[in-house]
Order: structure tokens, then sequence, then C-alpha cells
């Protein structure tokens, strides 16, 4: 029996448009860790959730979450599982305790117990003071509260959660960042969360996947994948010989063209950049802009898909929110 | 885990919700109501078929007694409110079934659909909680409307027992549980709300027109007739008049119960086929 807690094995999902959301994945996450897949709009996160949540079969490949298969036994892993989808799902005519219970039922907990386990999690996200109101009155980052906790009833050995801080103002994202961080304290869970959000999953994961266009292509903690970039990057928009100039410098690793612009690797950016542009004053290129970039994990997709990275709103986000306003009336 | 965990909880989740909704509950009244009293009372037969004033008396009174004769042929009753009240309470249960998918739609919609895919209970539990969701509210939408036909001046069979309306409530469980399960079953590859709106309006006239629940099929042409005797709005209709009204031969019911129970069950059967296998 597989030990991990997934395990993703040349795992590929071509839906019926015949467009591949994910494209040949091989992905292991060890049991106990907190591990983000991140991505732009699109990229694939979503369906990658969906076929270990059982949810999506997959097109070929295997994969494997606590050692079970997820299309042959995916009963099984159901049960083990946890997953707090990325739609805002808890049932808002209802309280939030109301939600809590059924959800206890779904996962064959009942009577006291159910009331108990519910209590404790409402208590845990904060939200036993409002468990009597019905959800429609929730804010928005008390909903994703809820369905975290909606996602626990089962005290699941691993959780999925799937944009977790969607939409959500920047405290109330702050606020979930705190409970996720609780929550891997306190259990022994494994917890996989998507974002777009490249800051999200530096500060909050162990360790992260870079997916882009069905593919991951980066892998390993923040730390690790920053270093690969090697360095600072300073971005110039100029006319002349840049690279030919630059590419003289010792202190220089690389120069690259993104977007029209110059990206320039060096050691050292802040010492450095004055004597760049010394070099490219002295030799005639006129300088339009100049920018120096520390290494974060969006220059880290730069990197290794030689596109910017974009954060976006996901269009499906404000569907939802006009579904939901116009619903609550 | 047992299938009937997920059923359970799903089917107060369902109860609960409707009657929260208190201007839901108010409306499916309405439509009711209407038919009832601005249909069913504004009909009546009794009078325009009064043999008129110039007439001789005693031929008047012969022609009278005619007429009431070929009212009673026709329809079983002198008052047309008792035929027509007794059809509509089985077409209001066709009402409430049809709605049975949107449900779904909007669980679909809205996210709690996947919630309940991914919880670890058989899928055709999703299926059966919503199904037997919509036979809780058409029964109790029954025993209302029963009450409020009473009051409406229904004239019950004489020596009416309480076994007639046992009965009658089971004619309803079946007739709402193969309306429910084929409507809700309809909503588990439907995925817009419009769809089950046109399907809903589309069916819900013509299954009663070409049934018994306004006119008496005897008096429908061939072609009709063939309709209305694979309709099970017929066959639950001639039922329930018999028991309530007590209209219509006894030999005859053994083949309408039956067609309603092979009805209902091939309805459950299909309908939990189809969504064990595709929601």
């Amino acid at each position: 029996m597989r030990e991990e807690a997934v395990d993703v094995d040349a795992l590929s999902v071509v839906y019926r448009n015949s467009v591949r959301a994910v494209d040949d994945v091989s992905l292991v996450i060890k049991r106990g860790e907190l591990f983000a897949l991140v991505g732009p709009n699109g990229a694939g996160k979503t369906t990658l959730m969906k076929v270990l949540t059982t949810l999506l079969k997959p097109t070929s490949g295997r994969a494997y979450v606590c050692g079970l298969d997820v299309v042959r036994e995916a009963g099984q892993v159901r049960r083990r599982i946890g997953y707090v989808p990325q739609n805002l799902s808890a049932d808002d005519e209802l309280t939030g305790m109301e939600n809590m219970l059924l959800q206890c039922r779904l996962y064959g907990v009942s009577g006291r117990e159910a009331v108990k386990r519910s209590r404790q999690l409402l208590e845990v996200v904060g939200l036993l003071d409002a468990a009597n109101r019905v959800v429609a009155s929730y804010s928005g980052g008390m909903r994703r509260r809820l369905e975290i906790a909606m996602g626990l009833v089962n005290t699941p050995e691993v959780l999925f959660m799937d944009e977790p801080t969607l939409g959500l103002d920047v405290q109330s994202r702050l606020v979930i960042w705190d409970y996720i961080k609780t929550l891997r304290k306190q259990e022994d869970i494994t917890i996989i969360f998507t974002t777009h959000y490249m800051e999200e999953a530096d500060k909050l994961s162990q360790r992260l996947g870079i997916i882009d266009r069905g593919r991951i292509v980066a892998l390993g903690s923040p730390e690790e994948l920053k270093r690969r970039i090697g360095g600072d990057i300073i971005a110039l928009e100029a006319e002349g010989d840049v690279e030919g100039l630059l590419r003289r410098l010792s202190f220089v690793d690389s120069v690259s063209l993104v977007n029209g612009g110059y990206r320039v690797k060096v050691v050292d950016g802040e010492e450095n950049l004055p004597k760049i542009l010394n070099t490219l004053n002295e030799n005639g290129v006129k300088v339009r802009k100049v920018t120096l970039i520390k290494p974060s994990l969006d220059q880290v997709f730069v990197e290794f898909t030689g596109r910017e990275y974009k954060e976006e709103e996901p269009p499906d986000y404000l569907m939802q929110t006009f579904i939901r306003s116009s619903r609550r009336r | 885990m047992s299938l009937l965990t997920g059923v359970y909880g799903l089917f107060v989740r369902e109860m609960l919700k409707w009657f929260r909704q208190k201007i839901h509950i108010i409306f499916a009244f309405i439509v009711p109501i209407v038919w009832l009293i601005l249909f069913g009372k504004s009909f009546n037969i009794s009078y325009l078929l009064e043999a008129p004033v110039g007439v001789p008396e005693p031929i008047r009174e012969a022609v009278q007694q005619a007429i009431q004769l070929m009212i009673l042929r026709i329809f079983g009753t002198l008052d047309y409110f008792n035929f027509f009240a007794v059809g509509m309470l089985n077409a209001f249960a066709l009402f409430t079934s049809m709605w049975s998918g949107m449900s779904l739609v909007f669980d679909r919609r809205l996210g709690y659909l996947e919630r309940m895919l991914a919880a670890p209970i058989p899928r055709a539990s999703i299926y059966m909680a919503k199904v037997l969701a919509s036979v809780a509210k058409g029964l109790l939408q029954f025993t209302v409307m029963l009450i409020l036909v009473f009051i409406l001046g229904l004239s019950l069979k004489p020596g009416i027992n309480p076994l007639d309306i046992l009965a009658v409530y089971l004619v309803m469980l079946a007739l709402m549980l193969a309306l429910s399960a084929v409507f809700t079953a309809t909503a588990v590859k439907i995925t817009s709300h419009d769809a089950v709106i046109s399907i809903s309006n589309l069916v819900n006239l013509p299954l009663i027109f070409t049934s018994n629940a306004i006119f008496p099929v005897e008096q429908m042409p061939a072609w009709l007739k063939s309709i209305a005797a694979v309709n099970p709005l017929t066959h639950s209709i001639s039922l329930s008049r018999y028991l309530l009204l007590g209209i219509g031969k006894p030999s005859a019911m053994t083949l309408h119960s039956s067609y309603l129970l092979i009805f209902t069950v091939g309805c459950v059967a299909l309908g939990s086929y189809l969504a064990s296998k595709y929601l």
C-alpha cells in the first residue's frame, strides 16, 4: 500500500472540447504536508483537484489518495478526505449549524456526536455565535470559514481546498491563513490548496507546485524555488544593444527578452544596478524604465514559463457573486 | 455508509427549506384555489341543463328527470363540482411533482450538488431524497386541499369509511412518487432551469386534458380515449373518484390500481437507474 497522501502518475484530463486541462502530471505529496497548487486561472488547478476528490474521472493515468485509487476506490477516498469547493456552496437558506449537522450526516456522523463535533468546529472557525443565523446573512469571510468547518466534519486525513481565499479582502484572507496554519499544527492532517495568489502560496505552503497550461512547471519549497532564480532581476526598457553590452559585465548572469523588455539576472541587485545604468549610458543606450525585482514566486513563474504572471479575479468568481446576489434579492 | 443516512439528511434539508420559504407555500396553494373556485364553481351543469320554463309542467318534470339521469350517466354525480374537484386533487399532485427537478437544477448551479457528490453517500440517495421530499410536500398539500374541497361543498359518498381515505392517500402516494421520479430524473442531465420550466409547462395542461380530470373519458373521440388510457392521471382519478364519491364500477378498479402500481414501480426504477448512472 502506498503511504503518500497523494500520488499522481502520468495523469491527463482532456475535456470534450479537446482542451488538455491536465497534461501528463506526476506528483507526490507526503503525509502531513501543507501543499499549494498555484498557477494562473485556467491552468488546471481545479481540474486536478476534482480528479483527486473523485468528482472527475481522468482521461488517462492514475491517481491515488491515501493509497486508494480515486476511480476504482472512489467511495473509500471520499470517506477519508475533506473537500472545500471553490464555490461557496453551503446552503444559504439554512443556518450555519444546520449546514454543519447535514454535512455530518452525509459523512455518517449523527445524533449527539454530530452536535458536539459541529459546535467544536464552528468554534474553531469563530462562528459559534453566528451558528443559528441563516447563512445568507453571513459575510464572505464567514462563509469561507463555514466552508472550511464543513470540510472537516469527518476529521479527514487529507483536506482539499480549492481557492479558499477567493474573493476575500486582505483582512479576511489573513484570518483564513491563520485558520489553515492552526489547523496544520493541531491536527495530523495533510492540507492541499489551490490559489492563484503567488504570495499566498509563498507565505502559507511548505511546498508548492506551479502549474501552467495543465503541466507542473516547478515543484519545491518556496525558498528552493526562489533560490533557483539565483539572484535579483533588473527589468529594463531601453533601445540599443543592451544584451551585448550587459553580457560583458561579470556580475550579470543572463539577459533575456520578456514582453518587449529586458530581464537581467544579477547578483546583488542594489549594488550593481548603478553600474549597469552607467555602462548603458556611456554607450549611448537610452534607458526608458528600470525596475529592481527581488526574487519572488512571480519571478519563478516567469523563469519557468517565459511569461509574465498576472493575478486576476477569475470571471467565474464574478459570475458566482452575480448569481448569489440576484438570488438573495 | 447506508443509503438511508444520506436520504434522511437530505430529505430533512428539503423540508426545512420548504417550510422556511413561506411565500412558496402560499403560492403552492394559490393555483389550486384558482382552479377549484374560479373554474370549478363557475361551471354549474345542473343549472345549464335545467328544463326551460315554457315547457308544460308534467312534461317538464319528466324532462328534468331525464336530464338528471343523463348528467348522472355522464359524470356519475349530479354536482359537477364533485367530479371536477376530485379530478383536480390529482392534477395538483402533477403540479407539485413537475417542479421536483427544480431543486436539483439549483443545487447544481449553486454548488451544493458537488458537495453531495463529494460525500461518501450513494448517488441514488441524492435522487431519492429529492423524490421523497417532493412526495411529502405533495401529500401535505393534498391534505389541505382535501379539507378545502370539503368546505367548498364536496359531498362524499354515503357511508365512506376511514379505509377509503387511507386508500386515496395510497393512490396519491403512488401518483406523486411516479411523477416526481420522472421529473426529478429529467433534471439529472438538464442544467438550465429554463428548460425545466419549459418541460413542466409543456406537459402540464396536455396531461390534464388527456385524462378524465375535467371531462369523462367515455365521451372522448377514440384517438383521445387511447391516450387517456395510458395517462396515469386517468387511473389515479378513477380510483380516487371511486373511493371518495362512489363513482365507477368496482370491477374496473383492479385494472386501475394495477396500472398505477406498475407505472409507479417502472418510473421509480427508471429514475433511480438514470440518477445512479448520470448524476
